[in-house]
């Protein structure tokens, strides 16, 4: 009879411990809660529609400054689909490195060196670009400048084909020549990344940093060594592009997230 | 006397079991008020649940994250931290020659946002496939100089500070960060005849930066950032006679302004490598 009892007593002193053990095994209240409450879903089933300028970076003989069109739809919060449309408005904006060569040649031709009109009738220079492009934004969040402005902003990046419309001064009749500017439509890829940091709910300041990749020979000059250009000395270019953008999201109201 | 022991027993056994059952209870009720916040509770002062006033099913199933208000503070402070932060970095803004940098930023945060440093680098050169074109498309040689190293004394700015999460899931924070100062670069001529000789010039070099850190931890932080490095280079003349020495070479040597404009990539170590915070939660 003097075993039960013990035994009883000693269950019964354990009850309360397993109870508590039970509540310090139970996951944080705020184990399942999203990194942010009530956030504004800026970006999720809206249009986007943008337009500003664009300008390039690195270009072997000519600038371009770019007047620009955007318009996009953003799939969820995270993934949109985007057009980009741009237009060169300074065809004729030479580079600094550009100008430093054409002061060396000379009016004449000699052994291999081309005057400078020949080496002009060589050089392509961007007329218009298109990119289609699929954008993932993975980060959005909030800034404060000086701590007395506050923006919603996110980043994104994005890929998908590209295409860039050259033109050139004089076109090229025939291949083989010393000098043969590469003109028409290229098709390459494009990707980059860019930022909104939105000044309310429906309109925002994007900037966007891309590179569009085609086959070119911006000197339309002999790149391999046979002494003639010819579709042989085309080679992947890269054609960095800095824009900036004013957009505008549709609908114009934001919905709030749990 | 064995049946009062006897009864002693019982009734300390009894007691035993009142006090366990009382003190179950207890943590029962406990855990259940931490599951079903009490009517009004989330409401006290701080923010209204969304279903409060609901029926009771509709309460039951609401989250239990949605009754707690959380005020995250400022993940990082700065203020009387050393950071040291070895960098690399590439030109982004010439044609016919690349360097990569690598260095390192020794800078004590006088304030959360001013800072004062020093910066040193070495670099390594590289011609572009450009200026390996320039000879075979237009018969000539570009005039190019190479950087050696450079050093600074750099104030910083913290603008700005921001926080973004990855998917909804992480957040992370961030600031803005300008820098400006002045320094020392060393240039050598690359001579356009191999066999001629090179000189070097040392120059005063006003710097500019802007750039982004973000905080992985309370000491460990990462940072890109475009610096403008702005001096005046000598270059070797183009009427450089064939045999010139170097010196003679550096007395008539072409000036230009240069802006030499890297991005570069950091890792900053901060010590001491934990901070406390000054007010209370």
């Amino acid at each position: 009879m003097r075993l039960p009892i013990k035994s009883l007593a000693f269950l019964s002193l354990l009850a309360p411990v397993a109870a508590q053990a039970e509540d310090y095994a139970r996951k944080s209240p705020l184990a399942d809660a999203p990194a942010i409450r009530r956030q504004v879903e800026l970006r999720d089933k809206r249009f986007e529609l943008g337009a500003g300028f664009g300008t390039t970076l690195g270009q072997d003989f000519y600038n371009a400054v770019l007047v620009q069109g955007r318009l996009g739809f953003h799939l969820t919060d995270w993934l949109a689909v985007s057009g980009t449309f741009g237009h060169n408005l300074t065809p004729n904006y030479k580079t600094s490195f550009n100008n430093k060569l054409l002061g060396t040649l000379e009016a004449t031709t000699k052994d291999r060196t081309p005057t400078e009109g020949q080496a002009l009738d060589g050089m392509n220079k961007i007329g218009q670009i298109i990119g289609a492009q699929v954008e993932v934004t993975p980060f959005a969040g909030k800034l404060s400048l000086f701590s007395k402005v506050f923006a919603n902003y996110d980043m994104y990046a994005f890929g998908g084909p590209g295409f860039i419309n050259f033109k050139s001064d004089v076109a090229c009749d025939a291949e083989d020549q010393p000098s043969c500017a590469v003109a028409g439509m290229k098709v390459g890829a494009t990707f980059g990344i860019g930022i909104h940091t939105f000044f309310n709910d429906y309109a925002a300041l994007n900037i966007e940093l891309r590179d569009i990749l085609v086959r070119n020979n911006p000197a339309g000059r002999d790149e391999n060594g046979d002494a003639v250009a010819n579709s042989l000395d085309l080679e992947w270019d890269s054609n960095y592009i800095v824009s900036l953008n004013v957009t505008f999201f549709l609908p114009s109201k934001a919905t709030v997230g749990p | 006397m064995t049946s009062i022991v006897n009864l002693l027993k019982l009734k300390t056994f009894f007691a035993l079991v009142v006090l366990s059952g009382v003190s179950g209870w207890t943590a029962s009720a406990q855990a259940q008020a931490k599951k079903e916040p009490l009517p009004g509770s989330a409401s006290a002062g701080l923010e209204p649940g969304p279903s409060a006033g609901a029926t009771p099913e509709a309460a039951s199933a609401k989250k239990t994250w949605e009754d707690i208000v959380v005020v995250p503070r400022k993940a990082f402070l700065k203020s009387g931290r050393l950071e040291l932060a070895p960098f690399t970095g590439i030109t982004v803004n010439d044609l016919l020659i690349r360097h990569y940098a690598f260095g390192a930023d020794i800078n004590y945060f006088l304030t959360d946002v001013f800072s004062v440093g020093l910066q040193g680098q070495y670099f390594i050169k590289e011609r572009s496939d450009r200026e390996g074109l320039v000879g075979l498309q237009y018969n000539r040689v570009p005039t190019l100089n190479r950087y050696k190293y450079a050093g600074a004394l750099n104030f910083g700015y913290v603008p700005g500070y921001g926080k973004f999460s990855l998917f909804n899931r992480f957040i992370w924070h961030w600031d803005i960060f300008v820098t400006g100062g002045v320094g020392l670069i060393w240039s050598e001529i690359i001579p356009r005849s191999v066999g001629d000789e090179k000189f070097s010039s040392m120059n005063i070099a006003p710097d500019f930066g802007i750039g982004t850190r973000f905080f992985i931890n309370q000491w460990l932080t990462v940072s890109l950032a475009f610096r403008d490095y702005v001096f005046n280079d000598k270059f070797e003349p183009t009427n450089r006679a064939p045999g010139e020495t170097g010196a003679a070479a550096k007395d008539h040597a072409q000036s230009e302004l240069v802006n030499h404009v890297m991005f570069t990539a950091s890792v900053g170590f901060f010590l001491p490598t934990s901070f406390q915070y000054k007010s209370p939660r």
